[in-house]
């Protein structure tokens, strides 16, 4: 019988969340605390001639300007390629260029504006393709030159490119040649934001003796403090990092910025403790953004409905610096054909420096991006072939003995069962064939569906761990280095300990607060790899507690540590259950009725290393970069009036393989959440740039996201094949909800419009602009 | 962060505020008529104003009005489009509110707010000139009360110091 897997048990942050009471990290108490404030670019791309802050540095309270000259050091976490103020030249409209420390943030801000930049302008690229063309302004003018963190970033000398992934799979002319149906399409996603409630901030100070103490809304407390030490030469045992509640990521407080500039304001005012929270404005243009991206598919079809070739070229607008790009595009290229069997594939993924804001992890991983151009394309090569396109989806379904991408061979395990995921999405959405199905005058329902799947990009050796201990009442405090910031990491932890200790879980208390000195290291907490490396440690640990708990259990009651049984919080032979000790009075130690101490106090540890990970082979594309998959399949439905072009979003659903159903409703909840990030995207959101490569308005009254209210029906299913090697089966699920959300939505959308859309994000506007379709794109 | 100074008075009669503004224009200070605040909070921050002072209209109990006589529907500036709607008085100006922005800022946003603010689109007004409304106005010259469409075309054309009181609905 499970006690706690399988459950809906609360979550344990959510009494102190509903009442208001949690406290992010801008609640903390501020006084005596200076403040910082940041100047950014007004330029897309220009040389920094001079910067005069003498008028900033009279203002009364300023305590401290800082500009490039002040930190000369690069950073990034894959390629250095990026200084925390700019130095002699400007990349990007928002870049940070000065950064100023008050007695309080309206004095920093009025010093912002007393400091003069001569920026002298430059050519600027704005799209991944100028930025490839032939003579194109170099974003960077000596990429190759900089300091590569891992082995697998691949610049390219006197280019714009960072970066570039292959995979290349069978006979491509022998493939072409057995399609009877061919489908080309070009694509074109601009950037967007990750907007998280909580915008970025940071906190910083550096003890008399030099330890530095950083607090900050990250979702990586572990790469900051790695990114500070290396960078500024500081041994990384004086470095604490303290994260508490973190108000949404999404992936967007994964890079390590405002840290940096935190500790840089910090050092310039003798270490006292310096406050950097930025206005939501500059969270949307300085701090780094979705990833726009360009995209040319290529797939046939022979005359069964079966693909049979896929030629994928994808260009990765990365913004001004590299941060975590090059591995998006690694991502792209292992999971570019969707979870379908094709064998024989050429891809080609390029991460393109542009004169944006730079680019980060945001969720799924860029797999929500290169998912809606290969689905699209899909949807398109279905109906050519005459063939339902959940129909063609299932007959081209991966499955058993097929080969990703990079040629990992799939089991049930390693991907779980798209089919069935398939099937039941059928009856969740009502599933009629996808067809525009007229309710009224000039008003049509359609439904559109795509697959998903998606593998993590860890760095091969990312590792994990957690602490447990004992209360007096016999209840258990979990501590692992797992980031809370709403999906619900730390509460799935406790239902893994609890289940594999046969307790409630209300009896596992964890520690949601993150610091560095005390918490184990856990890699960082994206990629929805929580409940596999995490869930790993803590399986871990709980073993070590059950062996000191057998220990002491048998030398109490006088048999082999053999006979014990642990469960429902009490130690006990099996030989004599009713006979048993409960946790309290023996996690600590035994004391016998005679005062004889027996024992040990018990203390669970448990650490994680990934294991069987590679880089890619760079001609080739063969290797492995997760452990595993989840994949599943995703309907919108739509509701067109096809006079206006407006439309609203009826329903929404996911299917998805999870292996393993851990929470039921905070699981469901999390899907439905990534639906609701997915259709706000695919629906309004983007950022727009003016002839001079600024970013128009980046603020919340232009920028619309979807609001409570305007939400449609959301369906959740769950399919179970475990996945073996991970604790309970279960698979990453966090991110996914949004992957397939994008596609399915453009499709229902061309399906009730009969447009061809090919574009995010779908307002209106756009479809109306769109031409009725034609069939001209067939070879 | 609004990073600029100013002043704030809450005048509790019509009188009292424009007096304020006059007052203020002769010591050469910017003002401005405050009702919801989403769109002066939004521009200070961005630096697209700055005002010396904020005059703030909610206390004066014209502007607040919400109520039906034999005649006609009286909406003061200051109610909030929330409360409008939620009063089922007059369906499509209801409907016209609940299309502006989202929930949390139609319980902020006022009527005089949508109607006499920077940002262009002002639905409120094609309800409130399809029923042949009267708005009243009142400045530093007195009160006046006159049909609606005489004084709004694309925006509203106030006189200096002259703020929206009331619209007059006929039923």
């Amino acid at each position: 019988m499970n006690t706690a897997v399988g459950k809906s048990v609360r979550r344990k942050d959510a009494w102190d969340k509903v009442t208001g009471k949690a406290q992010y990290t801008d609640d903390l108490p501020d006084a005596g605390i200076l403040a910082a404030r940041l100047l950014t670019s007004t330029c897309a791309h220009a040389r920094i001639n001079n910067i005069d802050v003498s008028g900033a540095l009279g203002l009364s309270g300023v305590k401290a300007v800082l500009t490039g000259k002040d930190c000369p050091e690069l950073l990034g976490p894959l390629l250095q390629d990026r200084p925390a103020l700019a130095g002699d030249a400007v990349r990007y409209a928002g870049e940070p260029v000065a950064l100023v420390v008050a007695i309080d943030n309206p004095t920093a801000e009025n010093a912002l504006r007393l400091i003069r930049i001569e920026y002298e302008p430059l050519p600027f690229v704005i799209t991944p393709s100028q930025a490839m063309a032939e003579g194109a302004p170099l974003v960077h003018e000596r990429v190759s030159e900089y300091k590569k963190v891992l082995a697998d970033i691949y610049p390219e000398a006197g280019t714009n490119i960072a970066s570039r992934y292959s995979m290349r799979k069978g006979n491509m002319e022998e493939a072409w040649k057995r399609c009877s149906a061919i489908v080309e399409q070009r694509f074109y996603l601009p950037p967007s934001d990750h907007l998280a409630m909580e915008i970025r901030t940071a906190r910083a100070q550096i003890s008399s003796d030099g330890d530095v103490l950083i607090t900050a809304s990250s979702q990586a407390p572990y790469s900051v403090r790695k990114q500070l030490a290396e960078a500024f030469s500081i041994p990384s045992g004086k470095i604490q990092v303290r994260v508490p509640f973190v108000g949404g990521g999404f992936g967007g407080k994964a890079p390590v910025m405002l840290e940096i500039l935190a500790f840089l304001a910090s050092r310039s005012v003798g270490g006292k403790a310096v406050r950097l929270t930025i206005p939501r404005e500059q969270d949307m243009a300085s701090a780094p953004c979705r990833m726009g991206l360009e995209a040319q598919i290529k797939v046939g079809a022979d005359e069964n409905g079966l693909i049979k070739a896929a030629e994928l070229s994808f260009l990765l607008d990365c913004g001004a610096y590299t941060d975590i790009s090059p591995y998006m595009t690694k991502a792209i290229a292992m999971d570019c054909t969707g979870p379908y069997h094709i064998e024989n594939l050429s891809c080609e993924a390029i991460c393109v420096y542009t004169n944006h804001t730079y680019a980060t992890s945001f969720r799924g991983f860029s797999h929500e991006s290169f998912t809606f151009c290969i689905e699209r394309a899909l949807d398109i090569l279905a109906r050519r072939c005459s063939v339902d396109p959940l129909e063609f989806r299932i007959r081209n379904a991966i499955r058993s003995g097929s080969k990703t991408p990079s040629r990992v061979e799939c089991t049930a395990s390693l991907t779980g069962d798209l089919k069935q995921c398939l099937n039941n999405i059928k009856e969740l959405s009502g599933w009629d064939g996808g067809k525009a199905v007229p309710i009224k005058k000039n008003t049509v329902r359609a439904k559109g569906a795509a697959c998903f799947w998606k593998t993590p990009n860890p760095p091969t050796d990312a590792i994990s761990g957690a602490f447990i201990t004992f209360n007096p009442d016999g209840s258990l405090n979990l501590q692992t280095g797992v980031v809370e910031m709403g999906s619900n990491g730390q509460t799935h932890l406790a239902q893994m300990l609890a289940e594999k200790l046969k307790i409630d879980a209300d009896q596992v208390h964890v520690v949601i607060p993150v610091d560095t000195k005390t918490a184990p290291e856990h890699w960082k907490t994206v990629a929805s790899m929580t409940e596999y490396m995490a869930g790993h440690a803590v399986m871990r640990a709980a073993d070590d507690l059950l062996n000191q708990l057998r220990s002491n259990g048998a030398q109490a009651l006088g048999c082999s540590p053999d006979d014990i049984e642990i469960a429902y919080s009490r130690v006990y032979s099996r030989k004599n259950p009713e006979q048993f000790i409960a946790f309290k009075d023996i996690a600590g130690g035994y004391k016998s009725n005679t005062g004889e101490s027996v024992g040990e106090p018990v203390l669970g540890r448990g650490g994680f290393m990934l294991k069987g990970l590679s880089m890619l082979e760079p001609q080739t594309g063969h290797g492995r970069t997760g452990p595993d998959w989840t994949l599943g399949a995703q309907v919108v439905e739509v509701e067109a009036d096809l006079k206006t072009s407006a439309y609203r979003v009826i329903n929404a659903s996911t299917v998805i393989d999870v292996g393993k159903v851990i929470n039921p409703e905070a699981m469901r909840a999390m899907i439905a959440g990534g639906m609701a990030m997915g259709i706000s995207l695919s629906s309004r959101e983007g950022f727009a740039y003016d002839h001079d490569g600024i970013p128009k308005l980046p603020n919340l009254r232009t920028y619309k996201l979807m609001h409570i209210g305007q939400e449609p029906d959301y369906r959740v299913g769950f399919v179970e094949t475990p996945e073996t090697r991970s604790p309970y089966g279960v698979r990453g699920f966090s991110e996914h909800g949004i992957i397939g959300i994008p596609a399915a939505f453009g499709n229902a959308l061309s399906a009730a419009f009969g447009k061809q859309l090919m574009t995010l994000p779908l307002t209106p506007e756009t479809i109306w602009r769109t031409p009725a379709e034609d069939a001209s794109d067939t070879v | 962060m609004i990073p600029f100074n100013f002043a704030y008075y809450r005048p509790d009669t019509l009188k009292e505020a424009a007096d304020i503004f006059s007052e203020l224009q002769s010591q050469g200070k910017s003002a401005v008529y405050y009702a919801g605040g989403s769109e002066i909070i939004s521009m200070s921050r961005t630096g697209s104003v700055h005002p010396d002072a904020l005059i703030d209209i909610k206390s004066i109990p014209e502007c607040g009005l919400l109520t039906v006589d034999k005649e006609r529907l009286h909406i003061g500036s200051a109610c909030t489009l929330s409360r409008i709607r939620e009063s089922n008085l007059f369906a499509l100006l209801g409907l016209a509110c609940g299309r502006i922005a989202d929930h949390t800022n139609q319980c902020r946003i006022t009527l005089g707010g949508n109607l006499c603010g920077s940002i262009i689109y002002r639905e409120t007004s094609l309800p409130l000139l399809l029923s042949d409304a009267d708005v009243s106005l009142y400045g530093p010259q007195g009160e006046r009360r006159i049909p609606f469409r005489s004084v709004f075309n694309i925006r509203m054309r106030l006189k200096p110091g002259e703020m929206m009181v009331q619209i007059h609905v006929p039923r």
